[in-house]
């Protein structure tokens, strides 16, 4: 079954008439939407339709060239003005007299809004049905999260051949970025980080100083290539030949762990995890681990920290994102 | 070069943000002010988060709750080392996660039961506030931010120049045989070494075609753009349009401009260019307070009846925590908005017409004023053709 198929049909299992959706992993999911990449979150607003009954997905955009294979009688154009959004989106058969609407995001304006898109329609939440979704495993990200993996890995590699003392974390940054577009990718999961690694910070936001020699810094790369993400981090110390630190003690108690059948929960006593598709694919801690997906997982103790993104298997898990 | 606007505060800049978000909170009856933007987030509180993807970001996200009368926002966040420093212990929190519902939950009882403000929530937090009577963050954001004080002027003013920078760096490489996306890399990398705090948007290096039905499909019978960055190899005669933005000290910059790929600008690009530039002079002659959205539009529009900006954005918008925000002018909301829009000191607005001569391409670049007691300051350096002395 195709995605767009396992969609509806889940759609038609919870009884969702109509999906309008914000978030742009999940037009992603649904249509292999490529439009601009913005940081950060962004207000809810119904920038991608699906709809059941016409097994329809219609997107916010002024072009097909960032959804190849969408007619683009199913797009619908920029606007500033709510009337004009209220208006396409009630044109589009099967919204207006929706029953049933999943929304991934709402805010007080966008209430109004979708009132008058479905004034009938109960709103439910998406999250679990999107959630659904990614667990079905997917040929397409069996082979799109190692793609994007290549990319992480080189801009960590180009990270690590600048860890010397005297280097800023933003220059590093700046050489992560650089590597990812010589792959072809301008967009990542997040912005590279190497930080040190100290009590009471998150390490992902690391200060101005230069780094100095001998200290411990974790590095991380992530990105997003083609709709898919990949990301990993390792330790090492600055140096002008900068050293590898061994694995947290639990990294391969934690490794070990993901197998198929595994719940997220025991995992999450060792380390975090969470699945890697899309963007961040939010697990919750019953879930159970199946073959075929991807899964992120981070450990670290006092003195180091890894995180790599593996694909399940029935037996022991391969770390995509290795060198 | 642009002219400094003040010796730069950040604390002062955080602390009479607030002040205007307490007079925007009392003028509209307003009790808690809550923000799970992090564009708001960081207006209200000055607190940072890893710049991400979408929903990676949206789980990261930091959380402002704003009672009236407080000195200081409870700020909830993973990232305590994003938080200024002078923020008191206890209004500084573990992250909530209000992805989930238990998260949800527990942020919607710290929200107590007067009158909220809430900007955007994903769905688990809209649920848990059930059948609240909610307003909309925008009646206490929009009166507060759109106008800027001269310390959220010179972070907008610094932003562009790093961006200006940066495309010093690029110039040079966009040259036949190169793929456009090493443009971006270099662009990435130099901001970062320039001082960037962070990235805010895929840097567009777009190749224009000659005419729209040589283009991509478009919905509105205009030009298309932006689209992302296509790892294709530069040609000799390409029009590229290019946008970027960064963001300094939670400040977004924003920088048009239209390079020609491998050989000097031609008469009718040059031709394009002076009618672009003048396009924004007509306009600048009535940047000034009282006049409004609609005066500029007037003195922007060419025949009568030609607006030369792409219908579906606008002749000029305003730049502050978001890239694009308050004000708008010439946008597709109407004349009776514009008509509405009165220009204040301390707006800002970026100049993004358009002129497009179909089969012979076009000119876009950006300008970006702030309105003075009795004119404007420039925040942005003058657009120049091809990247004028970059090459």
């Amino acid at each position: 079954m195709s995605r767009i198929d396992a969609c509806l049909d889940l759609m038609g299992r919870n009884g969702i008439d109509v999906m309008l959706l914000g978030r742009e992993a999940n037009a992603r999911t649904v249509v292999d939407a490529s439009r601009l990449w913005l940081a950060g979150t962004r207000v809810f607003s119904p920038a991608c339709v699906v709809v059941r009954r016409s097994r329809a997905v219609h997107l916010l955009a002024n072009t097909d060239a960032v959804a190849p294979g969408l007619p683009v009688d199913r797009l619908y154009g920029l606007t500033w003005n709510p009337e004009t959004l209220i208006a396409a989106l009630r044109a589009i058969d099967g919204v207006s007299n929706a029953r049933r609407v999943a929304v991934d995001g709402m805010s007080p304006m966008a209430r109004g809004i979708v009132a008058q898109i479905a004034p009938e329609a109960e709103l439910v939440d998406a999250g679990a049905l999107f959630a659904a979704l990614w667990a079905i495993p997917d040929p397409e990200k069996t082979t799109g999260v190692p793609r994007a993996a290549v990319v992480a890995r080189a801009g960590l590699e180009a990270m690590i051949s600048r860890l010397h003392p005297g280097a800023t974390a933003r220059q590093l940054r700046g050489l992560c970025a650089e590597a990812f577009a010589s792959h072809g990718v301008t967009t990542p999961a997040f912005e590279a980080v190497a930080a040190a690694l100290g009590p009471g910070a998150s390490t992902w936001l690391p200060p101005e100083r230069p780094l100095e020699e001998d200290e411990r810094v974790v590095l991380r790369s992530g990105a997003l290539c083609e709709g898919w993400e990949a990301s990993l981090a390792r330790t090492y110390t600055v140096a002008r030949r900068p050293v590898p630190q061994p694995d947290p003690s639990a990294w391969s108690e934690m490794l070990a762990a993901c197998t198929a059948g595994t719940a997220v929960g025991d995992l999450r006593a060792r380390g975090i995890v969470y699945g890697a598709g899309r963007g961040i694919e939010a697990w919750s801690d019953d879930f159970a681990l199946v073959p075929g997906l991807m899964a992120a997982i981070e450990c670290r103790d006092g003195d180091t920290l890894r995180q790599d993104v593996v694909r399940i298997t029935e037996r022991e898990p391969v770390i995509v994102t290795a060198a | 070069m642009t002219e400094p606007i003040c010796a730069l505060d950040l604390e002062r800049m955080r602390r009479d943000r607030l002040s205007k978000l307490q007079d925007a909170m009392e003028a509209g009856g307003i009790d808690t002010l809550l923000l799970c933007g992090q564009q708001n987030v960081a207006y209200a509180s000055g607190a940072r988060t890893p710049a991400a993807d979408h929903v990676r970001a949206s789980w990261w996200r930091a959380v402002v709750l704003l009672e009236r009368g407080s000195e200081w926002p409870h700020v909830f966040t993973d990232f305590p080392e994003g938080v200024p420093a002078e923020l008191p212990d206890e209004f500084l929190h573990r992250a909530v996660e209000i992805e989930t519902p238990a998260g949800a939950e527990e942020l919607a009882r710290r929200a107590g039961a007067n009158r909220l403000a809430l900007d955007d929530a994903p769905f688990p937090l809209w649920a848990a506030l059930g059948s609240r009577d909610l307003a909309d963050a925008s009646a206490v954001l929009g009166p507060a931010k759109i106008t800027k004080t001269p310390d959220e002027l010179e972070c907008i003013r610094r932003a562009q120049s790093i961006n200006e920078r940066a495309m010093r760096t690029v110039r040079p490489l966009a040259v036949p045989g190169r793929p456009a996306t090493d443009l971006s890399g270099a662009f990435l990398r130099a901001v970062a070494e320039i001082g960037a705090t962070a990235n805010t948007v895929d840097p567009v290096f777009q190749v224009m075609p000659r005419s729209v039905a040589a283009g991509p499909f478009s919905v509105s019978d205009e030009p298309v753009f932006p689209i992302p960055t296509a790892r294709r190899e530069l040609q000799t005669g390409d029009v590229m349009w290019i946008d970027t933005g960064i963001n300094l000290h939670g400040y977004a910059s924003d920088f048009g401009a239209t390079w020609i790929v491998g050989r000097e600008p031609d008469a009718a690009e040059r031709d394009q260019f002076a009618r672009w530039q003048a396009t924004v002079d007509r306009a600048l002659q009535h940047v000034q307070p009282g006049a409004t959205a609609n005066d500029l539009v007037e003195a922007a529009r060419v025949d009568d009846d030609h607006r030369p900006w792409l219908s579906y954005f606008y002749l000029a918008h305003g730049i502050g925590t978001d890239s694009a925000e308050m004000p708008f002018v010439g946008t597709d909301l109407g004349d009776a908005f514009d008509a509405a829009l009165i220009l204040q000191p301390g707006m800002v607005l970026v100049f993004e017409p358009v002129v497009w001569d179909d089969g012979h391409a076009g000119h876009r670049s950006e300008e970006i004023v702030a309105v003075t007691d009795d004119g404007y300051v420039w925040l942005s350096e003058r657009a120049e053709l091809d990247g004028g002395d970059l090459r």
